[in-house]
Order: structure tokens, then sequence, then C-alpha cells
């Protein structure tokens, strides 16, 4: 059965903190800074909100703290109305937003706040590791030795072979990530980075390197959402969802036909073009989830940005540079400008805001149009593409 | 001692670690001469591996040769003195993951050294009354030795398991009769929360291993009926490779015959296992009509001592699993501080 | 987990036991209780084969919980006599030992993490064949 949305929806405001380790900000702290901002933003008062989204994936395993959104919305001082914890792993942020979105679509909210939080530092590499395992089948995949960076390992190694490309050039993607940051007030490392540096770092799993894959971070980014026709009353510079599509793909890597095939991000992305009636060369810019520097070349690839196999080339070509004809993660993606796991499709969103509505500053794409943000929790397992368009 | 129905072997595995350890390593590091070492080199339990991790190995290769169903099998009793658990059965793990559970009797045996015999005089009772069809009984240790004792040099891992049944052409060799000499000797000892044991020295000697060993042999012969040159082959316990040697001197069995029987000298004392090893490595390797005498020995103390009659049905089994040689082959050398990391030595 | 929880879990520990869907005959390990692929509630225990080829694998370095004393270790997939895959630990081998294609057979291991109370945790490993 398909749904077609009643209302067109806008993104009309974004707040965020720089994602960093924030140790003098808790979980409300974060919260509470990125959505009073985007508040301030769009001149609205926390009252006028309708319901809030609150989307995270580990504060009931790393802080304790279950219940999230209603603590949360009790720190901002927001009762009566209606707020939900959404959690899938690193797709938390942008299920939230498909979630905020239908809800609106449908005319069953209108005002919305959907606000990524998520705070990792406190945590040691080796709970973050657990932290991060526990999105697995805790059934199969506690107590036997795999790590979520040995299975990243397997998958390499698979792409590797396959289609005959070095490791170097797929930590491209980290280079690529580390030049876009260098412009991102909100980056974790806005410093250069090299593929030297990346292949002296240690090993997690041969062959990930420490440096092609993110570290833990704090951040919390929040987008207000609204009709499309209240986004043009409250005259405010706006960017339209036009799709927002989920599709999901066996958890156990062994139960897939093949390990590359990454079903559900094809499945979601085709969906997502059919209903907003583009081709992948239409996307002005893509968000990808690189947890992995090769999980981002095989997104480039599934997603229709270059043929399979051609992930790399892609990236060699700097057609994915800002000024490139297909830029990608223009603030840094999940290694530079950071992954607060929850907060991460929140985050991609504010930047197609802020690309879209021609207020991303030094990192500008030119004439940006439509963007793509690309989410996944477990290798892929579970699949959210967001398109957001410029209109009005 | 014999049951009313004869009781045989239908399977027999073992299982050594990987991992050795030379004798000079430990000698290079606590600062010993090299030209009195007791052993050549050690078994050594790898990381992940423990009674429990051995004894199912053993287990496995048992049935393998036994041909049987595993929940076939109404006993399963594992003898060893290096128990994960102070309180809760080896054998009930061991049952569960070869698959002979629920139906099935499970107790672990403490006898030092000699447990894994208990567990063969206990299957063959069960066995011969009638009240189980198979019976398997497992020796099998990861022993400790106290950093820079002469045990340290000596303390090696291993096991074998041994499945019981009645005597048919099934079985590979069958129990001519047993004997056991047990008396109040305290030669060796550990108490509870102990990490390392205690052993008295040279009063590990004759009042202890000699004396048990040589009054449960000669009890066998006399009970039988049996010469010391009726044997084709002898298996001591072997804590070294002096005592064997001399135990057969003292019975009157010449050298060669135990010589095939001895492994001491790359596995180190296994303990429960050594007699299990021992008695595999010369099934592997005996004809069918050979007599072969075990001697097991525990401190505490006791000795068990059988009399075994290989069967034809040796030919065909014996090659179902790896011999005893393929694991005495199988090696990997480390260094003292990873073996002292691997059995946690290291205080973390 | 729980003692009991690890318990649910010990005959595909132990054993190797997936499953193996009646309706369209996709075998599952560890097993499921919903065919994934065509939906059917109707599974039947099946016993995995225990040799295989070792197909891919890596050398794991960063240590989980428990893992320390442990590291590097080696996780594989094994695409086992029967066409199952299963990714599992390779032990008994050296981590510049290891090979694609190496045949390898199943074992039961221990592993370094605990349960409340110091309950020990045996699972299923891969090593090289012995002979």
């Amino acid at each position: 059965m398909k749904c077609w949305p009643m209302r067109d929806v806008a993104v009309i405001s974004i707040g965020y903190t720089r994602v960093s380790e924030h140790w003098e900000k808790s979980l409300k702290g974060l919260f509470v800074e990125a959505s009073l901002k985007a508040l301030e933003n769009a001149g609205l008062s926390a009252k006028s909100l309708d319901g809030i989204y609150v989307a995270n994936s580990l504060s009931g395993y790393i802080q304790g703290q279950t219940n999230l959104a209603n603590v949360l919305a009790d720190s901002l001082g927001l009762y009566d109305k209606f707020a939900i914890s959404i959690d899938a792993g690193g797709a938390s942020g942008a299920l939230a937003i498909h979630e905020a979105y239908r809800d609106v679509a449908h005319g069953i909210r209108d005002l919305v706040l959907v606000c990524g939080v998520e705070k990792m530092s406190e945590a040691s590499t080796q709970e973050i590791m657990s932290a991060l395992t526990s999105v697995q089948d805790q059934e199969q995949f506690e107590y036997m030795g795999a790590t979520v960076h040995s299975l990243a390992a397997l998958i390499y190694k698979t792409y590797l072979k396959r289609y005959k490309v070095r490791q170097e050039e797929v930590v491209l993607m980290s280079v690529v990530d580390h030049e876009h940051a260098l412009t991102c007030s909100h980056a974790q490392y806005p410093f250069r980075l090299s593929v030297e540096a990346i292949m002296d770092s240690a090993l997690l799993a041969e062959p990930v390197r420490v440096l092609e894959a993110p570290s833990p971070s704090d951040g919390a980014a929040a987008i207000i959402m609204c009709p499309h026709e209240m986004a043009k009353e409250l005259g405010l510079p706006h960017a339209r969802v036009a799709a927002s599509e989920v599709a999901r793909d066996r958890i156990n890597l062994m139960e897939r036909e093949d390990l590359l095939d990454m079903r559900a991000l094809v499945e979601a992305s085709r969906r997502a073009y059919e209903v907003a009636d583009v081709k992948p060369s239409d996307l002005s810019f893509a968000e990808l989830y690189d947890d992995y520097s090769v999980m981002g070349v095989i997104a480039l690839e599934k997603l229709g940005l270059c043929d399979p196999g051609k992930g790399v080339e892609l990236l060699k070509s700097g057609e994915v540079m800002l000024k490139g004809s297909m830029p990608v993660n223009t603030f840094g993606g999940l290694k530079a400008r950071g992954a607060p796991l929850g907060a991460i499709g929140i985050y991609q969103a504010t930047e197609a805001f802020l690309q879209l509505t021609n207020s991303a500053g030094p990192n500008q794409v030119k004439n940006a149009r439509i963007g793509l943000t690309h989410t996944s929790c477990g290798f892929n397992s579970l699949v959210v593409i967001n398109l957001f368009e410029a209109c009005c | 001692m014999r049951p009313d129905d004869d009781v045989g072997i239908v399977g027999y595995g073992v299982y050594i670690p990987v991992y050795r350890i030379k004798a000079a390593e430990i000698a290079r590091v606590w600062g010993k001469f090299n030209d009195d070492l007791p052993v050549e080199e050690k078994a050594v339990a790898g990381p992940d591996e423990d009674a429990v991790t051995i004894a199912i190995e053993a287990a496995r290769y048992a049935i393998k040769r036994a041909g049987i169903r595993p929940d076939a099998i109404g006993a399963v009793y594992v003898g060893t003195e290096s128990k994960p658990y102070a309180v809760k059965p080896c054998s009930t793990i061991v049952a569960e993951a070869i698959g002979a559970t629920p139906n099935v009797l499970a107790a672990d045996y403490e006898f030092a050294c000699k447990a894994g015999t208990e567990a063969f005089q206990a299957s063959i009772g069960l066995v011969a009354s009638g009240m189980v069809e198979y019976s398997m009984a497992i020796g099998v240790d990861t022993a400790q030795g106290r950093p820079a004792d002469a045990l340290e040099y000596t303390t090696g891992s291993g096991g074998g398991a041994f499945i019981f049944a009645k005597k048919s052409n099934e079985t590979l060799a069958y129990v001519e009769g047993s004997y056991s000499f047990v008396t109040d000797t305290p030669d060796f000892w550990r108490r509870d929360g102990d990490r390392y044991p205690y052993h008295m020295g040279r009063f590990t000697g004759e009042p202890a291993y000699f004396r048990h060993t040589v009054m449960a042999a000669k009890g066998l012969m006399s009970e039988l009926g049996l010469r010391p040159s009726d044997f084709d082959y002898a298996v001591f316990h072997q804590p070294n490779y002096k005592f064997p040697l001399k135990a057969a001197r003292y019975i009157g069995i010449p050298e060669d015959k135990v010589k095939p029987g001895l492994v001491y000298s790359m596995t180190g004392n296994t303990y429960s296992g050594s007699s299990m090893i021992g008695l595999a490595a010369v099934l592997d390797v005996a004809k069918p009509g050979d007599r072969i005498l075990l001697v097991s020995y525990g401190s505490g103390a006791g000795s068990d001592a059988f009399s075994f009659i290989v069967q034809d049905a040796i030919e065909g089994k014996r090659d179902r699993a790896p011999k005893v040689s393929a694991f005495l082959s199988r090696r990997k050398e480390v260094d003292y501080s990873i073996y002292a990391k691997f059995r946690n030595k290291i205080l973390m | 987990m729980a003692a009991s929880a690890y318990w649910r879990t010990r005959l595909h520990r132990y054993r190797l036991l997936g499953n193996k869907c009646a309706a369209c005959g996709k075998v599952f390990f560890p097993p499921r209780l919903v065919c994934s692929y065509c939906g059917s509630a109707k599974l039947e225990e099946y016993k995995l084969a225990e040799r295989g080829k070792l197909v891919e694998y890596t050398v794991v370095y960063s240590a989980p919980k428990g893992y320390d004393a442990v590291v590097p270790y080696v996780v594989g997939i094994v695409e086992l006599e029967n066409g199952v895959r299963v990714v599992a630990q390779i032990t008994d081998v050296d981590v510049n030992e290891v090979k694609e294609g190496m045949e390898v057979e199943l074992t039961i291991r221990r592993l370094p993490e605990q349960l409340e109370g110091g309950m020990i945790c045996y699972t299923y490993k891969f090593r090289p064949v012995i002979g």
C-alpha cells in the first residue's frame, strides 16, 4: 500500500552544537543548546511546538538513561505535547526525520522539532565498541569475538579483492572528508589528513585503520519541520522534504546473498529517486554514511553516483569535491565532521538545509537544488534516505 | 577385579594443545642450568583452552572412532584436577557439547593424576552391569606449576577420552581385569583456594609413585595369573621420564615395551591426561592380540592397573581420528612471556 | 548477558546447531525463529557440517572488553562443507600464518569474557584441521 503525503513538508530552521568532546555538557545540555538555537533561528518558542522527536541510540547503554525523549522534553520545559524517542543505531537521526515527516505530511502534527543527540566521549574505547556492537543481534553476536570493526574488515577485504583496488585508494574517502571539514565550523576534526597518515595509523581490524573510521563524539543537531504552507506564511528560508524512504536488509551478514549487495541501500535510494522524480545525476550533493571509508565508497556506487567498482575512480577524479560535479560529504562526513551516532542523520539534514538555503558559506555547493542524505544501521541493514529540495 | 561380563573400549580419542614451551626457555628465565632439565618441552594450553575444551575435543574424536550416536552414551565422567569451576561439573558441559544429554549420567572425578582411570573403573562397572550401553571416561588436565618451582618445567596440558561398552566385535580392546591399590599417602596436594599445589619432593618417589604403581601391577598380575613377559606393552603414569622406566624395571618389564607409550618428553606431565595419552599412543600402533598393561598413579595416593587385550576392530577404527603422533607433531613454540600470558600467570 | 540468556544459546554454540526452513530449504546459523527469505515459521533443527574452508578473514587488533590478553586474534568467514557460511574466530593459528582457503574444523573453546558471577562462556571457533 503506497501512502501519498497529503501535504508538502518543509524544514524551516536548524540548530546544532559543534561535534566534539563536550566535557562540560550533558545529554540535556547538548539537546537544549541545539533545540534553543533552532527555535531562536525560527523566532519560535518551545511552547509553539506540537511535539518533539528525539533521535538517540546509546543513551541507555552509555549513560543508563532510558525514557530519553520524555526527559529531554522536560529539560526544555515542554509539557502536554507529544515526545518520542527513536533508536535505530546510526540511522536514528534520519529515521526520526522520517517519522516526523510522515506525521506532518499526514496532518497529525504541524510544528515539530526533531533533534538527535549522542554523548560518547565519556565511555572508554572498549565500552564504545560494546555500545556499537549492541545494534547487532546480541544472541548471535555477543560472546563470540567478532567486533563491528572485524565485520567492516571482512566487507573491506571482499571489496578490495573483487574490484582489484588498493586500500590507499579507498581511504581517499576520509581524505575528502577532511578537506571539506577545513572550513566547517562545527566539525570535530577540521584539519587535513593524508593517505600516508591514515595508512600509518593503528590497525583496528586488518585492514581497517583508526584514521578511516570516526572517533567517538558528542553532539546535538536539531531541525524544525512544518507544513510547506506554514513555512511560506512564516516567511522563513526553507527546504522541502522531497522524499524519505526506509528499507531493511538481513542483520546477519551471513544471511545476505552477497556481502557487498547492500540491498536496503539500493532499494531505499531507488524508491526515494522515484518519489522525488530525480535521477542520481540530478543530485547537487550527497551526504554519505561513511562509518568506514569503504562503506562510503560502496555508497557512491549503490546510490548510482558511479558504476559498481568505480567508487575510487570517482574519488580520484576530484568530482566529489565541493567544486566538482558530484560533491559528497560537503561538511566533512562522518570521519571529519564527526559521528555522534544517533544524531548523524540530523547533522546531515542541517548540512543539506545550509546547502539548499544558500547559507553554507565556504562549503557552499553552487546552485544546490536537491541533496541526498544516507544513514545506515548495521552495515545497511536499516537504511534511511532523505531527499531535500530547495524551493521558493 | 573382573566384571561378570567382559567390557571393552569401543572408541578412543586424545587432544593435545598446539603450543609448546621448551624447558630450556623456562630455565633461561629462572637461571637454571640446561643440562639437568627433566623434559624437552611441554604442551601449553592456549588462552582459549581449559580442561573442558580439551575434554570436548578428545570426546569428539573418541566418538568418531567409536562410530556411535552421541545420544547413546549413558555416562560421561571427567577426571581432572584442573576443574575450571570448583563447583559445577565439567562433565555436564562436555555431555551437552557432544550431544549425550539429557539421558545421561555425568560426574567429575578427582584423584590427582589418576582421575581418568578412576573414571575407567566406574565405566567398566556401569557397562558390565547393563545399566548403560556406553560410558565415556575422560582424563584431562591443564596443570599449573608454581613459577620457578621444579614442577613448572613439567606441568603440561592434554587429555584423552575412552568409551566403554560390553565386549563385542565393535570393541577394539577389552579389559581382562583391573586392580586398584590405594592408601592415604600425602605426597602432593592442593588446598581449596590455593593456585599451585604443594609436593613433598623426594617423598613422591618410593613411598608414593613406586609403591602404588608396583603393588597395583603385581596385584593385577597375581589375580590374572600373568607374568611381566605376558605383556607386549606397558603404559605408566609419566610425571617425568625416569619414573616410568624405573617402575618397569621394578616390575620386570623391558624398556622397549614402555617406550611406545612414553610421550612425556614432548607433552610434559599432563596429569590425568598422562595415562590416557600413553594408552592411546600404544593403541595407535598395537596389533590385535597384543596385551597392554596400564598402570596409572594419582597422588594422595593410588594406582589403577589394567590389562587390555587388543581386538581386531582396532585396525578399522584407529585411522578414523588423528593419532597421538599427529598431535605431537602439531606444535607452535612460545616464549616464557607468551606462556605466562596464556596461563594467566601475569596479574592483570 | 545473564547466565540464563547464555544458556538459551548453548546448543548453537556447543554443537553448531542451526536450522533449516521446511518451506524453502534455506539454512540459518545461528538458528532463526522465522525464515528471513520466505517468512515461514516452520524451521527444523539442522546440524551444520563441522569442516570447511576459510574464505575471508581479518585480524582484530583493537580489543573489545575482556580481550586485552588475547589480541591480536583472527575472525573469519568459514564456508562449511554444505555451503553454509559462518563468522567465527579462527584459533590455534598465528596471525601471519592464516591463509584464505585453509581447511578448518570446529572446536569448542573458552571465551575471555565471563558472565556475572564468573560463569565461563564456551563457544564455537574453528582451527586448522589436525592429521
